[in-house]
């Protein structure tokens, strides 16, 4: 840039920007995001949008909004660390042992068949298929996730598996972690055991104290509130005490669907977390797709119900931060990493393109892989339109079948005419699977999409808490936290 | 509630509205809305069968979400096969093994 | 109840027109036609109980947005496509390739073809638009004037 003479006028790029009251934000795709007054908004926009260097504020030339001012390698990596999905090989893989399930929520499908259908497991075959077509493939970090179903009705074939993983990782030069997600109604000592010595990350789901979570999550003699909050604590201690183990424990985590059982309640949610001694929290709401939307009637909230929800929780986990106690929330750190440049928050959903099929994949108990697990989730409905293939073909035949290929054009957000225009595009992203299952195209009608609603609903609100400066450093000190 | 009515004809003119997104939004309907598709010379007549709600007006709002999709498509297809192309090269470990 | 905007099409292109319609079809349904010799029309009517004499406001507001945005599309895609270039030939993370099962002749060829057919999208649209830095911004002060543009 030192070389270059300064040019006396600038084009500037404007095509991403929100009207708040009397402010203009603007945002780019090259870590670009400022806020102006709407007076000078216009009067820039007046003259042609190409002025001289004294009519701009520095910081728009500073930012990547005039084209003059594009500092090739700065904005390229700010573009690179925001969408690292694209230069990466499938990461995460995740592993349905088994369809079968011993609990029955309102939100799932698997619980459906009933515990009896033994068809519905993977067998050790299938797995070990499932493990090498993961080595088959470049990435040089792998994430295997085992869940279901429930995982644990098919404890042997999971428990080799996992060895056979372990084996097959000493041979390679990956770095590989393994996670399981189980309800913990089968969790026992010895397999406790066996999981932590393997450095297995346990998650579960807890929705919320016991009459919010009893509602969603139905099991025999209701045991599974008791259950999961006994092993979480567990497993917690374990990890506290570890000092000396010849292996890592890693803390264990929780996950939340809210649905209408959980309005009403956003505070005694995150209490109950932090209750549970856990110190993140992930609020996702319920999503239309397959099971849940046939009992959306029963379960379903609007975009408006959510929102209103996650403000209510978000500002409580803030208040709570303030005080000393270490909890965050992982949608809220997804977004901050985009705002704040540092990353794109290490989640394939909100993405663009997102990662379906290409930053993680879904290996079916039958051996089926697909794009995701919403995906397998639409096949277990009957619409196997996100099938790519088999664990017996080629890696690089599976990676871009068809369906990857039209996932990846319709998540592309340049592609999309809304997401191209909109101020949040830079930290947003959709999804193929939902826009599919409940507008009828992978690309959907963003005008009318319940996904997109929500995400503009939570950039909105956490901008407006980024106003406050006490604020702003307990949301960037959750995304240091989490890198 | 809307009282069933026989049949309505909506007219997407060749102007305003691209075949194809006609098309498009004919593929995504077909199972929930029952239409006829006609080709005329200067666009296309869409007659409905049999409806009730607002099924013409949720079609004529789906042309409009397919044909703004591909006007964005004319000025930015360039940048999006730029990036899945690498996605999908980044997917298959970077090319060619040797 | 339908509300009925003439826009003209000497002041606007009929892509805005559209993207501005568009964007109110939460609230409304739309439909557009010609109108005349040189102007589309544009007919609203409201989905439930949203009140239809919002839509001209928004509809116009929307419309005065795209102006704006048209003045510098074809430089923002331009500019973009450039520092996207530039990301992905400068970053390249690693890959892993561990030994791999044995393919047939016919399997090898087949994905030789897919391989080959991404790779040239890729290398097309990189070529495409390589020549596509009307404002230099690539090349010093130096290589603009000693070439004399």
């Amino acid at each position: 840039m030192e070389n270059k003479k300064k040019p006396e006028k600038f084009t500037l790029l404007f095509q991403h920007w929100k009207k708040y009251k009397n402010k203009i934000l603007l945002t780019n795709d090259f870590g670009g995001n400022v806020e102006i007054p709407g007076e000078e908004f216009e009067s820039i926009c007046s003259k042609d949008c190409s002025l001289a260097v004294s009519d701009i504020p520095q910081e728009l030339l500073d930012k990547g909004f005039a084209a003059e001012m594009i500092d090739p390698e700065k904005h390229s990596l700010s573009w690179v660390k925001r969408h690292c999905n694209v230069m990466m090989a499938p990461v995460l893989h995740i592993m349905v042992m088994t369809g079968r399930c011993n609990m029955q929520c309102v939100y799932c499908q698997a619980g459906s068949p009933g515990k009896q259908d033994k068809v519905l497991d993977m067998s050790l075959e299938t797995a070990k298929k499932a493990v090498d077509f993961a080595f088959n493939t470049s990435s040089p970090v792998l994430n295997f996730e085992f869940q279901g179903g429930e995982p644990l009705l098919n404890w042997k074939v999971l428990a080799d598996t996992v060895e056979y993983i372990r084996e097959k990782e000493k041979k390679s030069a990956r770095t590989v972690s393994i996670s399981l997600i189980s309800n913990f109604i089968l969790m026992d000592e010895q397999k406790a055991d066996f999981l932590l010595k393997n450095e297995i990350t346990l998650c579960t789901s807890l929705d919320g104290p016991e009459y919010v979570h009893s509602k969603n999550r139905h099991s025999e003699n209701d045991i599974s509130y008791g259950t999961v909050r006994r092993w979480l604590k567990y497993f917690k201690e374990r990890h506290d005490n570890q000092k000396g183990n010849s292996y890592r424990i890693f803390k264990p985590g929780a996950i939340v669907t809210v649905t209408k059982n959980s309005i009403g309640h956003a505070k005694e949610i995150v209490d109950e977390y932090v209750s549970a001694g856990l110190e993140s929290i992930y609020l996702r709401p319920v999503s239309k797709i397959g099971y849940a939307g046939r009992n959306w009637n029963t379960i379903g909230i609007t975009p408006a119900e959510y929102l209103d929800f996650y403000s209510e929780a978000l500002k409580h986990i803030i208040e709570l931060n303030k005080k000393g106690v270490t909890i965050s929330e992982q949608a809220c750190i997804i977004f901050c990493s985009k705002i704040f440049d540092a990353g794109n928050g290490g989640n394939y959903d909100v993405d663009s393109p997102c990662g379906a099929g290409t930053g993680q994949i879904a290996y079916n108990y039958d051996g089926s892989i697909y794009t995701c697990d919403e995906g397998r989730m639409l096949a277990m409905e009957g619409d196997d339109i996100f099938r790519i293939g088999s664990v017996d073909d080629p890696v690089e035949k599976v990676l871009t079948a068809d369906a990857v290929r039209a996932c990846k054009c319709a998540s592309e957000l340049n592609a999309q005419a809304m997401c191209s225009r909109c101020a949040y595009m830079p930290y947003c992203g959709t999804c193929p699977v939902f826009n599919y299952a409940t507008q009828g195209s992978f690309a959907g009608d963003m005008a009318n999409n319940m996904r997109c609603a929500v995400n503009r609903g939570q950039i909105d609100f956490i901008l407006e808490l980024l106003k406050e400066k006490d604020n702003e450093a307990i949301l960037k000190k959750w995304i240091t936290g989490s890198y | 509630m809307a009282s069933e009515i026989i049949e309505k004809k909506i007219f997407f003119a060749s102007s305003v509205y691209s075949a194809e997104a006609v098309d498009m939004a004919a593929f995504i309907l077909e199972d929930k809305v029952d239409f006829v598709i006609e080709r005329k010379d200067n666009g296309m007549e869409v007659t409905f069968n049999q409806f009730s709600e607002n099924e013409p007006e949720i079609f004529a709002n789906e042309v409009l979400n397919q044909q703004c999709r591909i006007d964005v498509s004319k000025v930015s297809s360039g940048l999006t096969k730029l990036i899945v192309s690498k996605a999908l090269i980044s997917a298959i470990g970077g090319g060619k093994r040797e | 109840m339908n509300k009925k905007i003439i826009v003209s099409l000497s002041e606007n292109t009929a892509e805005a027109v559209r993207y501005a319609a568009y964007v109110c079809t939460d609230d409304f349904w739309v439909q557009i036609q010609p109108s005349g010799n040189n102007a589309l029309e544009v007919i609203f009517s409201s989905k439930k109980d949203k009140n239809i004499n919002q839509v001209e406001k928004r509809f116009t507001e929307e419309l005065a947005d795209e102006k704006i945005r048209e003045k510098s599309r074809m430089q923002n895609i331009a500019t973009s496509e450039m520092i996207i270039r530039n990301a992905i030939s400068r970053f390249n993370p690693s890959f892993v390739h561990d030994e791999q099962p044995a393919l047939s002749a016919e399997q090898e060829q087949e994905l030789d073809d897919l391989i080959a057919e991404v790779e040239k999208e890729l290398q097309d649209e990189m070529n495409s638009s390589r020549n596509n830095d009307p404002m230099h911004i690539t090349q010093t002060w130096e290589e603009v004037n000693r070439n004399g543009k």
